[in-house]
């Protein structure tokens, strides 16, 4: 575990959750399993995902594998132009595979529910392709669901096998972050 | 290479995600691929044929043991030990030859 300096308390110490990366062949999905016992934490991650499809693809982020209860909002930069969209019941979005094309994203949830406060999660996501028109994501996104435990993530296309092998996810969480 | 199963109730999925394929790559991290199956079935055909290749090879190198001991056996003692028949012989050089041309091809 890495400890990092800080200023006052103790250390904090981050710590790798779960690692997927898809080989072999193509994915429709990297699901990370088992994490009862890591539900009361805030989780960052970093992904990669490159698409094995001739079309633009949409990575979801599926807590339990629901897509329910979800609402998010979306913060678009399409070459150069910046629009919002709302979106009051759809899953919660990672980030865009442009067609043929590679992503990379930065995250973090609020796993925990303790005293049935709600989950929350952000994301950014890099999809342009460098030297033509592409697309820039900010997602922000709230799970009205407090009575069940998050022990599975699910990053899934909106395509079968279109995550393409050499793609990866990861999370970490920070010790003594969260109360 | 992770284990091929599917998924359970013991996964903590919907009942919509039970039965569906995926590689459990261990550590907690699932791959789901509706093309599993056809891959499974790429897997098991390549080990088939490594099965078989095995078989063959093995087959092959006890048959040059067995000939190998019946020309020592036989230059030790010809009294009690009957030669290499012409068909054994013939069998023995061109397995000798295979052998060669296999070193030569870096087999």
């Amino acid at each position: 575990m890495a400890a990092l300096t800080t200023s006052y308390g103790p250390p904090l110490s981050a710590r790798i959750v779960r690692q997927g990366v898809v080989t072999g062949a193509a994915a429709d999905s990297i699901i990370l399993n088992g994490l009862a016992g890591e539900t009361d934490k805030i989780w960052y991650g970093v992904a990669y995902f490159k698409n094995a499809s001739a079309s633009n693809r949409t990575i979801q982020i599926r807590p339990n594998g629901l897509t329910t209860n979800m609402s998010e909002e979306r913060l678009l930069g399409n070459s150069g132009a910046a629009s919002a969209t709302y979106q009051a019941a759809l899953p919660w979005e990672l980030g865009d595979m442009n067609a043929s094309a590679s992503s990379f994203m930065q995250f973090a949830i609020k796993a925990n529910f303790t005293g049935g406060h709600r989950r929350f999660y952000h994301s950014f996501a890099a999809a342009h392709i460098p030297g033509t028109s592409g697309q820039n994501f900010f997602w922000t996104g709230v799970w009205n669901e407090t009575s069940t435990e998050i022990t599975s993530l699910e990053f899934v296309s909106t395509a079968a096998g279109t995550i393409d092998v050499g793609s990866w996810v990861t999370i970490w969480t920070i010790s003594g972050l969260a109360p | 290479m992770g284990v091929i199963r599917t998924i359970t109730a013991a996964d903590g999925l919907p009942p919509a995600y039970h039965g569906a394929t995926v590689e459990d790559m261990g550590g907690g991290v699932l791959i789901r691929r509706s093309a599993t199956p056809a891959l499974q079935a790429q897997l098991d055909a390549e080990n088939t044929a490594r099965e078989a290749d095995m078989t063959a090879r093995q087959q092959f190198i006890a048959r040059c043991a067995a000939l190998a001991d019946k020309a020592r056996d036989h230059a030790a003692a010809p009294a009690s030990n009957p030669a290499l028949t012409t068909r054994e012989l013939n069998e023995a050089i061109a397995k000798l030859f295979r052998i060669a041309a296999n070193l030569a091809n870096g087999a």
